[in-house]
Parts: C-alpha cells; structure tokens; sequence
C-alpha cells in the first residue's frame, strides 16, 4: 500500500533529502517547504507504480523540482541555484539510516531538546503509558494544555527524528482549540 | 503554493487528538476526508512515523533511559506504584503500521503493563480492566457491545433482558444477561470465567456451538474448540486477585507463577534451570512487586537469583 511504502521507503531517507537540499538551495529557510513539496511530488509520482530504487527517485524528483523553481522564479539570483543541472544523484553521499540504527539514543536527545512541560508531557504518555487525561491530572494541568505540548512535541520530535533541529516551530501558525471540539 | 506549516501544524493536532480519549467515528471520518488531500497526508503520514516509533522506543527503553525517566518524575511520585511502560501493543506490534480507517467502536479503554483500572459503562454495569489490556465498548440505549481486543477484563454486568450484553473476543463472542465473570484473551485462546449467574460463550456471530457456563464455569476457548470445566468458585474468586494487584496461587508451577508475574512487569522473571520449572508455589503476593517475589525464591527456597537491569534470573537451587 503507498502510505506504508512512503513511510517505509522515503520518510527514512529525509536526513539524505535535507542534505541534498541544503547543498542546493541557498535559501535554507526554505528547506522545510521544499521538504514537502517534494514528498508531495514524489507521493503522487508513486501512485501509477512503485519505483525500484526509492533513493534515486526521491533525489531526481528533488533535483527537478529544484531546477523547475529555479527557472521559474525569475527574481532567483543565478547564484543561489548552484550548479543543479550538473548535479548527478549518485555522487550524493548517504548519510541515511542513523536514524533507524540509533533510534532510542535519538528519542533521548530528542526528548532532552524539548522545553521542559512539553517534555514530561510527551515522556508520561509515550514512555510512562498515560491517557491524555491522566497526564492532566498527573500534572495538575488541563487537559488543553497536555493537548497543545503533545501538538508541539510531536512537530519538534518529528523534525528532529528525521535529522533535523527539533526547534518548536510556534510562530506563523493558527493553532485551532480544543476545547470546543471543533476540527483541527 | 501550500502552507506546510499550517498542514503540518493540522497534522499534529490530528494525531493528538486521534490519541485522545474522546476520539469517535465521526472523528475518524473527518480525518479520513481530511486525507483525502495528498499534501495532507504526506505530512501526516510524516509526523505519524515518528509518533509511532516513540512508541517502538519506548518499549524497547534500556535502564539508562529508565533512570533518567525516574530522575525526572520527581514530582509525580503517585505514579510511581504504577511504574509502568509504554503498551503492550507497542512492545508486540513492533513496527504495526496504524490503519487509518475508521476504528469500529466508539469508545476505547486501555491499560498499559501493571495498571488495573475500573471502568463505568453507561448502563451501570462495571468493568475491571487488567494489565496490558485493550477494551472498547458501545453501549447506547439500545445495545450493549463490546470488544475485548487484548488482555483480561472482569465485568459486574447490570441486568437488562432487553439488551443483551454481548463481548466480542477475536473469533469468539459471549453473550450475558447479568452476572460476574471475567474474560482473558491471550494469542488464540479465551479464558471465560464464571463468578456468579449464567453466560454463553460461542464463536463470534452466530447461536450454534455455543456453550452455556454457570457460577464456577471456566471455558477455555481457541478458534476451533472450548474446553468447560468446573472449579470450586472460590477458586475463581483467587483467580480474580489481580482486581487489587494481588496474584493469588495454590501450589502452581514455578513456570506457570513466572509467567503471571510477567505480564504485570517489565523486569521479567526468567528461569533459566528447567528443573525448577515445575516446582509449586502457593501464596498470595503484590503483583507489581517482582523483586519481592524474587527475594522469596532466593531465601525461602534458596534457589539461585541473579538480577539484572531489565530481567531477574532465576537458576537452579544453591546447595
């Protein structure tokens, strides 16, 4: 199935990706939206068949991605594209599968990085087994709150299981409320 | 041009809720319809990745990770007696790569390994749920039914002809009226036990095959037969220790005893001499308290005794 495939084959290979973006695009604070547009890209690219080498075809539908921006943002200084038609996926060194390997040592530090509530948040419900509900109560805070840190948890663990700073990522977004129950 | 940061931040509220306790099957299909959107669910699908490996690590943490975990629940010390890791279903389903269709049942309770918890269903009935087990139940004006989809649960089931309280278990279903008894599932077996009045235990779906058990009934059901036998209801009612974190045992096999005491705990007991396996023991003891348990081997029945950090050794009997 193509989400278990994308999970499987792709998503570990986000450190290689941030790499091979980083090396290419001087704009790193663009990085994260290039990230997805190309998950995007590659996601859809995979509906009609599953490509055999899944490195190679993330990295080529990155490259081309990079190249069509590149030649349709015309403002781009030439420079700030550095030699992407040049580029040949092979010579891309890995830098994948630390991730896999290492993966409890990474929670830990990962866990370290967060600020501290959000921390002993996500550490009484992934680690300790709470519900939701019996982590408010355990700290002695609402059940929102425990919602909005595992929210935020969850975003920087993302970033940061997948190679990269594990920063809170809290401006620029309209958080929804709980408490009404509405939809996200 | 997408706004990845307000998708991701969707995604992760999402997840949070689908991790919550209110979670519903309207919930379910909102979320469903929501990735619909490919964009959506590439971050979705990203950030569930993740969330999901949180729990592989969890189950697999090493003692370094215990101790810092420990240092840090200073302020939470009620928890402490419940001193319990990740679920279960994290440790045995690995990598399980979460469906995201709609789950069936619109209200599920779960334990993680040690925890006992009570729990009130709308018709007044009650339910005991014990270590490392998963419940979910619909219980509406007009019917009452459950799934017991891992784990050992005891229901005071409140009497109502009018809806019959069925439990689905894996292939199995039991049907009651009201009474007291318990249900375990493990692997491909189902234990029913019968404390008090009358259920019926039959595969899931169907009238036929069914057996009929009363007050001190133990059936132990696999996919394709079901043993029925009778036990003094008092010794159902040992059986039934583990309410109040007690196991109970009457002249068991040290082998037996072991296991009991592993699915309370994530220190594991582990016997590594065969010829102490079918040795008997009876007594009453705390079922999170491993180390005590172990300490009595050691000095009451001298038996050799080697703790380690994620396991406690249990070897031949020192001369």
């Amino acid at each position: 199935m193509l989400d278990r495939w994308f999970a499987e084959e792709i998503l570990p290979l986000e450190p290689l990706l941030m790499g091979f973006l980083r090396r290419n695009w001087r704009r790193h604070e663009d990085l994260t939206d290039l990230r997805q547009d190309i998950y995007l890209k590659t996601y859809e690219a995979a509906r009609a068949a599953r490509p055999i080498y899944p490195r190679a075809f993330l990295l080529t539908v990155a490259r081309n991605h990079l190249i069509n921006l590149a030649k349709r943002a015309k403002i781009i200084a030439f420079d700030e594209v550095a030699d992407l038609e040049a580029i040949s996926i092979d010579t891309v060194t890995p830098e994948q599968s630390a991730v896999a390997r290492d993966d409890l040592r990474r929670l830990q530090e990962g866990l370290a990085n967060l600020p501290k509530r959000c921390r002993e948040v996500i550490e009484l419900r992934k680690v300790q087994g709470l519900s939701q509900r019996e982590v408010a109560d355990a700290m002695g805070v609402g059940l929102d709150t425990v919602q909005r840190q595992t929210t935020l948890g969850i975003r920087a663990l993302a970033d940061f299981m997948l190679g990269g700073s594990g920063k809170l990522q809290r401006s620029r977004v309209t958080t929804t409320r709980y408490k009404t129950g509405g939809q996200p | 041009m997408n706004d990845w940061q307000q998708i991701e931040q969707d995604a992760a509220e999402w997840l949070t809720r689908r991790d919550g306790e209110s979670w519903s099957e309207e919930d379910a299909t909102a979320l469903d319809r929501w990735l619909d959107n490919p964009a959506n669910r590439v971050s979705f699908l990203r950030l569930e990745s993740v969330w999901q490996r949180l729990d592989r690590a969890a189950a697999l943490r090493s003692p370094d990770f215990d101790a810092t975990a420990r240092e840090r629940r200073g302020t939470l010390k009620r928890w402490l007696p419940l001193a319990m890791a990740a679920s279960l279903a994290g440790a045995i389903g690995l990598y399980t790569f979460h469906d995201l269709r709609t789950p069936q049942a619109p209200t599920a309770y779960a334990t993680a390994i040690g925890e006992i918890r009570n729990v009130k269903l709308a018709d007044g009935s009650s339910v005991d749920l014990g270590t490392a087990t998963r419940l979910r139940a619909d219980v509406t004006d007009d019917k009452r039914v459950l799934w017991l989809d891992e784990g050992e649960a005891f229901f005071a089931v409140a009497h109502d002809a009018s809806r019959p309280f069925v439990i689905h278990a894996g292939k199995q279903q039991v049907t009651v009226l009201g009474t007291r008894f318990s249900m375990r599932r493990e692997q491909h077996e189902l234990r029913v036990s019968v404390l008090e009045g009358r259920v019926r235990l039959g595969p899931d779906g169907g009238r036929n095959n069914a057996v009929e058990l009363g007050a001190g009934g133990v059936a132990i059901a696999t996919d394709t037969s079901t043993l029925v036998g009778y036990r003094p209801v008092s010794s159902i009612e040992d059986s039934l220790g583990w309410r109040n974190s007690t196991l109970v045992f009457e002249q068991s096999p040290l082998e037996d005893v072991v296991r009991e005491f592993n699915r309370y705990n994530r220190r594991k007991l582990v016997i590594v001499d065969s010829s102490v396996k079918t040795m008997h023991i009876g007594g009453r003891f705390a079922a999170n308290d491993v180390e005590q348990f172990a300490r009595l081997l050691e000095n009451g029945f001298s038996l050799k005794v080697e703790y380690r950090d994620n396991e406690i050794r249990i070897g031949r009997p020192a001369l």
